[in-house]
């Protein structure tokens, strides 16, 4: 490792003194399992992002990009950090084109902040996008993870509504793709590459993104139920219906109670639309809860609606969980897998709630409690997770946990036969390993 | 290789109004079992493009092509947003193949029988002694032609139709018309019946129908074969006898002699005049004519329905669908008129049929030479006539009546629409 | 190699009746719907993944270029074998692999032609929804490689959102699985980047596609106008209103003749301009929304508005519009077909731009877009055998590229860059953009195999 005092006074030059911590104590803060950098440094424009990362890729350094470092437990431990490059005062609204219905901004605001924005211009509009964490989670750490919420029921995810995206190449190549058109197939598709790259193959400035008009009306339905199998079977009709709710998600008894809701199992249901649509969906989904053996329904409205899934979304937050999973099965064996992950988590001791996206097939696990006693218990549970949901031709990651486990379980899953071809991306990509290396899938 | 004109300039103009698109692919019913370019109406226009500019030789390959892919079903042209008309182009290939490798010994003798009436005659009278003296079901149940299962073809009629009719059938009422019956070669051997049919039908509208003794082969098959020179006889034979002002119509049982009369001898006369062969105005006018006064009998009767005596059901009724045959719903765009007949009698309930107008997959001559595709064809209009749960299969075509017959359900009868029509008459 | 012994090493891998190699052969797999032609080598019709893995681990060998082909209706010279090779016509794996109605997934092969998929699913309740205007003859891997849309992308998104996973081989003929039918899987999107990749990054030889219930209702609009900016105004405005409906396509005048001589389904020929708007969706509201947009129309000056009745009416609407580029070939013999995509809000203003470049080259355009998401396709109309019009017209083409770029937009919507759009890559990429994309075609494809000389310009022009 070449003198990083030298370094750090070039970076100093690049972006100004005050804009590069070395204190110690200020640099664990930025430590990524347990590794602090050597420097942080804080560029307040993109052309010094890309002089910074010219920089780090001559200077074979490693970095690691952040926003508001709700992500940071995720991934693979560091091979080396040698700088995190915060993209926080990188945060304009750079264009909002209210009649075409798209928005440019730039990485380091969070996503709140768009949707105060966007609500409260010309007809409201909003980004549909409920990841965790929106009030903290900035739109460049939520893209670069390919984070969603319930509501991709509906909506689907960032795949599906960004249209545009300007980068930084690792080598400090300021590149720009897409634009502001729905579509567009000229040259390669690299706005939907570069989402869910966890920062591995270019630092995100900015990206486009198309918007939707505020809907008219929106309402909750919550079903209780004793029997998971009846709650299943209703999502399941629900899922096959020409109903449209915007969210359906499958909890156990641990997260509804987390919820403030009593019920050993909690079906909700967001709906939002045309007042008509809202009305008619709210009583007739009512009504199937009941036929399907729901124990209770209720209606939320208005504020308790809003809050409702804002707990949900930001479950992590309020729960004391130290390792979030999160599998993905095909849609139609949530309701089974869900059922087995509770049995085996009880089975091994461990307390662990669950919440599922009915409708797509994702189920994040919220294990409660992993001191040092529990760790080996996790580890195992962590195995038989997996291996259920690749019996539904899933996989599991762990989306955040203790550096201790990540030395005990690969955070990414079971390999898949395509690895081949992001080892090479990357190889091409960042041949000098300047971001983030080691820590995504296959160590890449 | 000299260039050889292939087609007149009008006809040769279609090449350059394909776009590839590609549309035509989608309702091709060769390509759909091929899956290759060649047998793509687009690939054969490109390929018309190329024989008529000199960038490809006339190969076997190229003769094989234009014969084995296609059925000259008239599909692509109906569907082809610009309006190229494959057929034309298709059919001059075949006639300029046919004069450099020859055709078929048998198929050459068939051709000639065909257009002379006075030969046909004979040769279908020896057939059909033959037939008796050395057929019989065991031998027949072990040959085929083609795709065809030779015992399951009809029997010649005992004498041809048109020994069994006078020249001309007055009505017994007051007459309100009179036709031109164009019979064709189908129902004068074959399916006398048909004829039958079609004559007490219209005596019972109050029509006059007059029955040239000396008509003969509309030409078609033998032009489509490629032998436009033999056709060409027949066509001059056709007009001479059937080019009227003094009728009103002139009708037709099958739909590919209605399709030539309506389509194609006026297109063929003006072609060939412009590849330098000797016809003349009166000619071309006299094609005109009998264009404008052809008409299919179905179109006939459903525009004068009323003259129908009124029709008794007895009580019974019968699940009928309806096959639309290639020459009559794309080329000649006729497929409410038949229908109309149809729902028209009492005691039939009548289903469509899913995919009515997909090609039955004779082609003529086409499931005798190329049986193999013939055949995946025939099956996918046979499972979808089995489908509908009908008892009796009708449709406006001899060709079509022969090909279907012969791999349907021997149960469900396949009659033309106006012999229903018959038998409610009767009652 | 020489091009017997290859021919006889291709026969040997996928059997004498799926190898084309006469003169006939070559001539008619040399074009696509483009202007271009080039003959391949060789062309081979495999029925299975193992048959395009040997082929492709064949031709990698001996450095032969190859070319994955469906049915060829690519518009911008992406099916012709510009650099010789080997065409990997798919047409023969044509089957649904998997109807998995439970999981709303369905597996195909990459030659099932997309509406008879569609009919197939039809029957039991479910739409896959991308609906480009060819979908009765283009097959699935094509959509996939050209990320077709179609009028329904407006609310639904193109075919890459609805292509979840496919069986991919790679340059070297090694298969592997990308994505699938569960989501998220981890790692990068090659998803994302592989649809729309022009047949540049490796050969699908299955899909996994996403599919949905059919909506409850249907509403189609067909309004009518005198004149184009009209039109063009009630889309923003409605969009403006925060309706979404599932399609806004609009025509012109001269498609407007051109589809009613060849299909007769009562478009009227004297309207400048019609507008399709289709609502899908629950029922509940669905009145109140087409008040109000038939509202907006009005306010907007529309001269008439049908409203499609029944299955039959909204069937024939459509035709008119699904048939409108091939029915142009009865004004000329010829097209060449823009796809310039701008924001919404700025399409009246291109269009009279397209107008005016028409009368500046002295040629008919006649013009088809799916207003709602700002993809124009201007129709240059002319007649290939006259060359001093081809030239115009490329220089057209150019221009109208360059306008939409200007306008905010970029210059391929759907029909992908192919041969004919490399020249404006330049318009909208630097140097260093083309330089990013490059290095994800040497991830996939080092040697420069699969499908050379398309999309990606060969030198590095700046922008």
């Amino acid at each position: 490792m070449s003198n990083s005092n030298q370094w750090i006074s070039a970076l100093m030059r690049i972006i100004g003194e005050p804009n590069v911590i070395q204190d110690p104590d200020q640099l664990r803060a930025y430590a990524v399992d347990g590794l602090a950098p050597k420097a942080v440094v804080i560029p307040g424009s993109v052309e010094e992002v890309s002089r910074l990362l010219a920089y780090a890729h001559l200077g074979k350094l490693a970095v690691v990009p952040r926003g508001n470092g709700t992500k940071m437990a995720a991934g693979g431990i560091p091979g080396k950090i040698d700088l995190v490059l915060s993209m926080l005062r990188i945060h304009r609204i750079t264009e909002h084109d209210i009649p075409n219905l798209s928005l440019s901004v730039e990485a380091g605001i969070t996503l709140a902040e768009v949707q105060k924005k966007l609500a409260a211009t010309g007809k409201g509009s909003f980004l549909p996008l409920d990841p965790p964490y929106s009030e903290q989670a900035t739109i460049g750490g939520i893209m670069a993870t390919n984070s969603s919420g319930p509501r991709r029921y509906l909506y689907n995810s960032a795949r599906d509504l960004l249209l545009g995206l300007k980068a930084v190449n690792p080598n400090g190549d300021l590149v720009a793709f897409g634009g502001k058109t729905v579509k567009n197939v000229s040259g390669y598709d690299m706005t939907k590459l570069m989402i869910g790259s966890w920062g591995a193959l270019g630092v995100i400035t900015e990206i486009t993104t198309k918007l939707l008009p505020l809907p008219e009306a929106s309402a909750t339905l919550l079903a209780s139920f004793e029997d998971l199998a009846k709650a299943g079977s209703m999502t399941r009709k629900i899922l096959h219906s020409v109903l449209l709710p915007s969210a359906m998600e499958l909890m156990d008894g641990k997260a509804a109670g987390q919820l403030g809701e009593k019920a050993r199992y909690l079906v909700a249901f967001s709906l939002e639309g045309v007042g008509e649509a809202v009305e008619r969906q709210v009583a007739e989904i009512g009504e199937l809860a009941k036929r399907e053996g729901a124990v209770d329904t209720k209606v939320l409205k208005g504020e308790d609606d809003r809050n409702f899934w804002i707990r949900v979304r930001d479950f992590a937050l309020a729960s004391t969980a130290s390792v979030i999973l999160r599998s993905n099965v095909v849609i139609s064996k949530l309701t089974e897998t869900l059922g087995n992950y509770e049995k085996m988590a009880q089975a091994a001791g461990v307390d662990c709630a669950l919440i599922g996206h009915a409708g797509n097939g994702i189920l994040t696990s919220y294990i409660l409690d992993c001191g040092a006693a529990k760790m080996g218990p996790v580890v195992d549970l962590i195995g038989k997770f997996t291996d259920e949901a690749a019996k539904h031709e899933g996989n599991l990651i762990v989306e955040s946990s203790p550096r201790d486990l990540k030395e005990r379980v690969s955070v990414w899953g079971r390999p898949r036969s395509d690895e081949v071809v992001m080892r090479r991306l990357k190889e091409t990509v960042d041949p000098g390993g300047v971001l983030n290396p080691g820590r995504f899938v296959g160590g890449i | 290789m000299e260039k050889q004109e292939l087609f007149g300039e009008n006809t040769r103009e279609n090449i350059y109004h394909c776009i590839k698109c590609g549309l035509c692919i989608a309702h091709c019913p060769v390509y759909k079992e091929l899956l290759v370019e060649e047998a793509t109406p687009r690939g054969k226009v490109q390929l018309s493009r190329y024989l008529s500019e000199g960038g490809l030789d006339l190969s076997e390959d190229v003769k094989d092509a234009f014969f084995s892919t296609c059925l000259l079903c008239g599909s692509c042209v109906a569907n082809c947003p610009s309006g190229v008309h494959g057929d034309h182009l298709f059919s001059g290939v075949r006639w300029r193949a046919v004069q450099r490798y020859g055709i078929d010994w048998k198929k050459k003798m068939m051709f000639q029988l065909l257009a002379s009436k006075w030969k046909m005659s004979t040769s279908a009278w020896f057939g059909k002694w033959a037939r008796k003296m050395f057929g019989g079901p065991w031998i027949e149940s072990k040959l085929n032609a083609g795709a065809l299962n030779v015992e399951r073809i009809p029997a010649f009629n005992e004498k041809p139709f048109s020994e069994t009719v006078p020249e001309v059938v007055k009505p017994e009422g007051e007459t309100r018309g009179r036709v031109l019956y164009f019979h064709g070669c189908a129902t004068n051997y074959l399916y006398g019946d048909i004829g039958q049919a079609v004559v007490d039908v219209l005596k019972k509208m109050g029509v006059e129908v007059i029955i040239p003794k000396d008509q003969s082969c509309c030409g078609l098959p033998i032009f489509m074969s490629g032998d436009r020179e033999t056709s060409l006889q027949c066509i001059r034979d056709t007009l001479k006898i059937f080019a009227r002002e003094d009728v009103d119509a002139v009708v037709v049982d099958c739909a590919t002699c209605g399709a030539a009369l309506k389509n194609e001898y006026a297109h063929l006369l003006k072609d060939l005049r412009e590849l330098g062969e000797q016809v003349t105005d009166g000619e071309i006018k006299a094609a005109e004519l009998l264009s404008a006064k052809m008409q299919d009998v179905t179109v006939f009767i459903d525009a004068h329905k009323e003259w129908l005596p009124k029709l008794d059901g007895n009580g019974k009724k019968i699940r009928v669908t309806y096959h639309d045959p290639c020459h009559l719903v794309k080329g000649q765009k006729i497929s409410a008129e038949p229908r109309n007949v149809l729902k028209a009698i009492p005691g039939v309930e009548y289903v469509e049929l899913p995919g009515a107008s997909d090609c039955c997959g004779g082609g003529g001559s086409f499931q005798v030479e190329h049986a193999e595709t013939s055949q995946k064809i025939t099956k996918r209009k046979v499972d979808s006539i089995r489908e509908t749960g009908a008892q009796v299969l009708t449709t406006c075509c001899p060709g079509c009546n022969l090909t279907i017959s012969n791999h349907l359900d021997p149960a469900i009868r396949v009659l033309h629409p106006v012999q229903l029509l018959q038998e409610a008459l009767k009652r | 190699m020489e091009k017997d012994s290859m021919i006889g090493e291709l026969v040997r891998l996928v059997g004498r009746e799926n190898v084309l190699s006469s003169d006939m052969h070559f001539k008619l797999y040399e074009y696509d719907a483009s202007l271009i032609r080039s003959k391949p080598d060789c062309i081979v019709l495999p029925t299975s993944t193992e048959q395009v893995s040997k082929v492709v681990k064949f031709a990698h060998d001996h450095k032969i270029p190859v070319i994955a082909r469906g049915a060829g209706t690519n518009l911008s010279g992406g099916s012709v074998t510009v650099r010789g090779g080997i065409a990997i016509v798919l047409t023969k794996m044509n089957r649904i692999l998997d109807m998995d109605i439970e999981n709303l997934r369905v597996v195909v092969e990459p030659g099932v032609v997309t509406l008879d998929l569609k009919n197939v699913l039809a029957r039991h309740g479910y739409l896959y929804q991308p609906d480009p205007a060819s979908e009765k003859v283009t097959t699935i891997g094509g959509n996939f490689a050209e990320n077709s849309g179609g009028p329904h992308c407006l609310k639904y998104g193109v075919t890459s959102n609805h292509v979840l996973g496919v069986e991919l081989v790679l340059y070297d003929g090694q298969v592997v699985q990308v994505g699938g039918k569960a989501l998220d899987n981890p790692g990068y999107d090659l998803m994302g980047v592989l649809g729309g990749s022009e047949g540049t990054l490796g050969i699908v030889t299955q899909a996994v596609l996403r599919i949905m219930p059919k909506a409850e209702a249907v509403k189609t609009m067909l309004c009518i106008y005198n004149s184009i900016e009209d039109g063009g105004n009630t889309v923003t405005a409605i969009i403006g209103e925060g309706i979404i409906p599932a399609t806004l396509e609009m025509m012109d005048n001269l498609t407007i003749k051109a589809v009613e001589e060849a299909y007769h389904v009562g478009f009227p020929t004297d309207a400048a301009a019609i507008l399709i708007i289709e609502l899908d969706g629950l029922k509940d509201g669905m009145e109140r929304l087409t008040e109000r947009i038939l509202d907006i129309c009005r306010q907007n000056n529309v001269r008439e508005i049908r409203v499609a009745k029944d299955q039959a009416e909204r069937d024939k609407i459509w035709a008119g519009r699904k048939g409108a580029f091939g029915a142009v070939g009865r004004l000329r013999p010829n097209y060449l077909v823009n796809d310039g995509t701008v924001p919404r809000t700025r399409l009246p203003e291109t269009l009279a731009k397209v107008v005016e470049i028409g009368k500046k080259y002295n040629l008919p355009i006649a013009n088809v877009f799916h207003a709602g998401d700002g993809n124009l396709h201007p129709l240059i109309l002319f007649d290939e055998r006259d060359k001093d019009e081809l030239k115009r017209v490329h220089a057209a083409a150019m221009e109208i590229m360059k306008i939409c770029v200007d306008m905010g937009g970029t210059i391929s919507g759907e029909h992908g860059i192919g041969v004919e759009k490399i020249e404006g890559m330049s318009l909208i990429f630097s140097a260093r953009d083309i330089a990013a994309m490059k290095k994800v075609k040497a991830a996939f494809d080092p040697l420069n195999l699969f499908n050379p000389g398309k999309l990606l310009p060969e030198t590095e022009k700046a922008a």
